[in-house]
């Protein structure tokens, strides 16, 4: 196996693009490295490799042509589950689906990135229908962090994470409702990006909540990231201008303290106190959080209620009981959680008067990743299921649909803690600017594999 | 406008949830009814959360909603 393709994206893309490496060498090593390692640890879970091939060489057939494949060149990338591939079946990550009819075409976000160059390997390893934060999954088995290998990758979208953290591919595209590619970003120690809420396209994306999800990138590399957000936007305008001067960062304090170890208090706190920036707090984080459990829970099992109610056996037990409680639930619950959802959005969007980027922690308690033997964590003083908990810190930012960039906390530990960076709906460059300034100050960075 | 009182909610037993199942006209295996009741309280406990705000009713409902 060479190691070709274990580099950024750019870095692969300039050499395709040149000629000096084949997009065809580049996705034979990314194949191999996913096969070497296997699905649990590589993350992916089908390889589209007649079709990868083909692509790549129609890449390689455009270079000797001397033409330009553009800005992505033979950079392999996987998707989760959750996307439609052309001729194969979106699984969502569901055994329930595996009779399913094949997607008559590609998901609009890899026919944009394909445009672009990048050639998609395979699919990646989720959670039931994306309905839990641990990356464990009854038919696909368990996403296991490459940085310990007795942890949890996070989930949904684990699969996704472990890909790009094991070095698989530099890319993969994953899904957020609520938390799903926040999450394992955090726990697997790179960077993932949630949008203003619709700024991607979803077109071609199995749904779960509807109003609630986003597809989002995770990647290694901060470059990289913006690379693939220009294309997945195709290269429109920002719609908002990057302040002349310092940007103001704030913290939000309050109920996220609240279940936050000392440790990782303090580590975040030194950060916020690097930039100049002050805590505050987001009002009604607590409230923003159920509501988005009782939207979540409304809507996913609305769009399950013939299946599910029809062939309950056919779900893993713990998304069957969770779809077939939320049927039950008094619709005026739900239409308060939505109302909340607007109020609170509202009053969101006064916070970023104060301050541009606010910086969140990505997972409550010591921030790091669960055993898969025991996967559970400390939250209000009492043990509670990872599956439903990781996503406490995640799910508030994205009810009132805040654009979110999750980046990696440097410190003395083995475990890799993720930190949001939250911006007001449609700054989503200011994320990026913020970013860039903490990892040139070193405060945050990419942690390698042990 | 007020905040909603918090009241403590009834806990679903197994014979309230068979008949609300069969009350929306859902039949469901009776292994079932275990892991139903624990959803029900978590949703009755993110229920009672949101209630604690008391919203206007000029507040209206989130203006996208893309089924």
């Amino acid at each position: 196996m060479t190691s070709c393709h274990r580099r950024t994206a750019q870095a692969i893309a300039v050499d395709v693009r040149a000629g000096r490496v084949s997009a065809l060498d580049i996705c034979r090593s990314a194949i191999a490295h996913i096969e070497q390692l296997g699905s649990e640890r590589s993350g992916f879970t089908r390889i589209f490799e007649e079709r990868a091939l083909h692509r790549a060489k129609a890449i390689d057939n455009t270079v000797l042509a001397g033409l330009d494949p553009g800005p992505l060149a033979g950079v392999p990338f996987g998707v989760a589950e959750m996307f439609d591939v052309a001729v194969e079946r979106t699984m969502a990550g569901a055994q329930i689906r595996s009779g399913a009819r094949l997607s008559a075409a590609d998901a609009k976000s890899i026919q944009m990135l394909e445009r672009a160059g990048a050639i998609l390997i395979g699919t990646q390893n989720m959670d039931e229908f994306g309905y839990g934060f641990e990356g464990v999954n009854a038919l696909s088995g368990t996403s296991i962090n490459p940085h310990d290998e007795k942890r949890l990758a996070g989930g949904a979208c684990g699969g996704s994470a472990v890909a790009v953290a094991s070095e698989a591919v530099p890319f993969s595209l994953g899904f957020d409702a609520n938390g799903q590619l926040r999450v394992p970003a955090a726990l697997c120690g790179i960077i993932g990006f949630k949008p203003t809420h619709l700024d991607f396209s979803r077109q071609g994306t199995y749904p779960f909540v509807p109003s609630l999800d986003d597809v989002g990138p995770l990647t290694r590399d901060l470059d990289d990231l913006m690379l693939v957000r220009d294309v997945l936007r195709d290269f429109a305008p920002e719609k908002c201008a990057i302040p002349r001067g310092d940007l103001r960062f704030g913290r939000f304090g309050g109920w996220f303290d609240q279940n936050l170890d000392v440790e990782f208090r303090t580590l975040i706190q030194n950060l916020v106190s690097a930039v100049g920036g002050r805590t505050t707090e987001l009002q009604h984080a607590e409230l923003a959080r159920a509501a988005a459990s009782l939207i979540t829970g409304a809507e996913a099992a609305n769009l399950h209620r013939t299946m599910v109610t029809r062939t309950p056996m056919g779900y893993e037990p713990a998304t069957r009981d969770r779809f077939l409680a939320a049927l039950l639930m008094p619709a005026d619950d739900y239409l308060q959680a939505k109302r909340f959802q607007y109020w609170a959005g509202g009053q969101a969007e006064k916070q970023f008067e104060y301050n541009d980027v606010y910086i969140v922690p990505a997972v409550p308690g010591s921030g790091s990743a669960p055993l898969i033997e025991d996967p559970t964590i400390m939250f209000d003083g009492v043990v509670r299921t990872a599956r439903s908990y990781l996503g406490t810190f995640t799910q508030p930012i994205s009810l009132i649909g805040l654009p979110t960039l999750v980046v990696p906390l440097v410190h003395d530990g083995a475990l890799p803690l993720g930190i949001q960076l939250v911006a007001a709906p449609g700054a989503d460059a200011l994320l990026f600017a913020a970013a860039r300034q903490l990892f040139e100050t070193g405060l945050v960075a990419v942690p390698k594999l042990p | 406008m007020d905040s909603e009182e918090e009241k403590s909610f009834q806990k679903p037993t197994r014979s309230s949830v068979r008949s609300r199942l069969a009350e929306a006209g859902y039949e469901v295996p009776d292994n079932c009814i275990d892991g139903i009741i624990e959803n029900l309280v978590v949703l009755q406990k993110h229920a009672q959360t949101v209630r604690r705000l008391p919203l206007d009713e000029r507040h209206e409902l989130a203006p996208k909603y893309f089924p």
